[in-house]
């Protein structure tokens, strides 16, 4: 009886921790996502500023030249990753700038830097 | 005598029904629809003011060759369509966001060849802001209808990609 009971006590924890295993699996990217937010933040930064948070403290992305609506992906590529999240970086040839796209692990931009 | 004073008739109110026609079609009917206003008038009355909200909807699309974008004005007061060609089962990805104003948006499509009228709705909102993706459930025209019920223009901007032909503003 005591060994069926802690084989139904294994079972249990085996399953919970499958479940808790499931809800850290939500707010991880790869590359390939990091390098799509921040083409996507470069067309939106064309249209707008965008409001955001950084170390805490509330601030505001600042829209950036039109011309960055046409670069396409390949000018996008991962050039840091730190603890799940990332430095991404674009280059516009057309006005020729280059621009940082800090992405958190959660998927949302957090920064745009210019070096 | 007789005759001659019937032509005489005829003539005298074909010509004052032309002289109505003129003046008609210079009047209103010019600044209306053309918006063509020699004379003023229309512009006093207030008959060009349907071409004034006409230019007031602007666009600017760009691509990059995966992603398409476009930047569309909603005249205050006033509604528009911004529609994809799409066959059935094709999908498309989107977002937009307003310059900060909530709009009314009903992303919608419409069989092709329809002469009904009938549309079905997939998405009905207020909102500033939207993303996802849908599936054409038939062929015909999809995208999304905008309403500014705001006393100043709004500025929408769409980002959108899969299998589609832009059709453009309607």
């Amino acid at each position: 009886m005591k060994k069926f009971l802690g084989l139904i006590l294994a079972l249990t924890c085996f399953i919970s921790s499958a479940v808790f295993a499931h809800g850290g699996a939500h707010g991880s990217i790869d590359n390939l996502k990091a390098v799509s937010v921040a083409q996507n933040a470069a067309k939106t930064l064309t249209f707008r500023a965008m409001p955001t948070q950084v170390n805490g403290q509330r601030s505001t992305i600042e829209k950036i030249d039109k011309s960055w609506a046409k670069v396409s992906a390949e000018h996008f590529t991962v050039v840091n990753e730190f603890e799940g999240s990332f430095k991404v970086k674009a280059v516009n040839a057309a006005i020729n700038e280059t621009l940082y796209f800090k992405v958190n692990s959660e998927g949302l931009l957090v920064e745009v830097l210019t070096k | 005598m007789q005759t001659e004073q019937k032509n005489g008739s005829l003539t005298k109110a074909t010509a004052i029904a032309l002289l109505i026609a003129l003046t008609t079609l210079v009047l209103f009917i010019l600044p209306a629809e053309y918006n063509i206003d020699p004379t003023g008038v229309g512009a006093k009355l207030g008959l060009t003011v349907f071409n004034e909200q006409q230019s007031n909807t602007s666009i600017e699309q760009a691509s990059d060759g995966e992603q398409d974008m476009v930047v569309v004005t909603v005249p205050a007061g006033k509604g528009i369509e911004y529609k994809l060609a799409m066959q059935q089962y094709q999908k498309a990805n989107y977002q937009w966001m307003t310059d900060g104003t909530s709009l009314y948006v009903d992303l919608h499509g419409e069989p092709k060849g329809d002469t009904t009228g009938y549309f079905e709705s997939y998405t009905i909102a207020t909102a500033e802001e939207m993303s996802g993706s849908f599936t054409a459930p038939f062929t015909g025209s999809h995208g999304w209808y905008w309403r500014n019920d705001s006393d100043k223009d709004v500025q929408v901007q769409v980002i959108f990609s899969g299998e589609y032909t832009i059709e453009g503003l309607k």
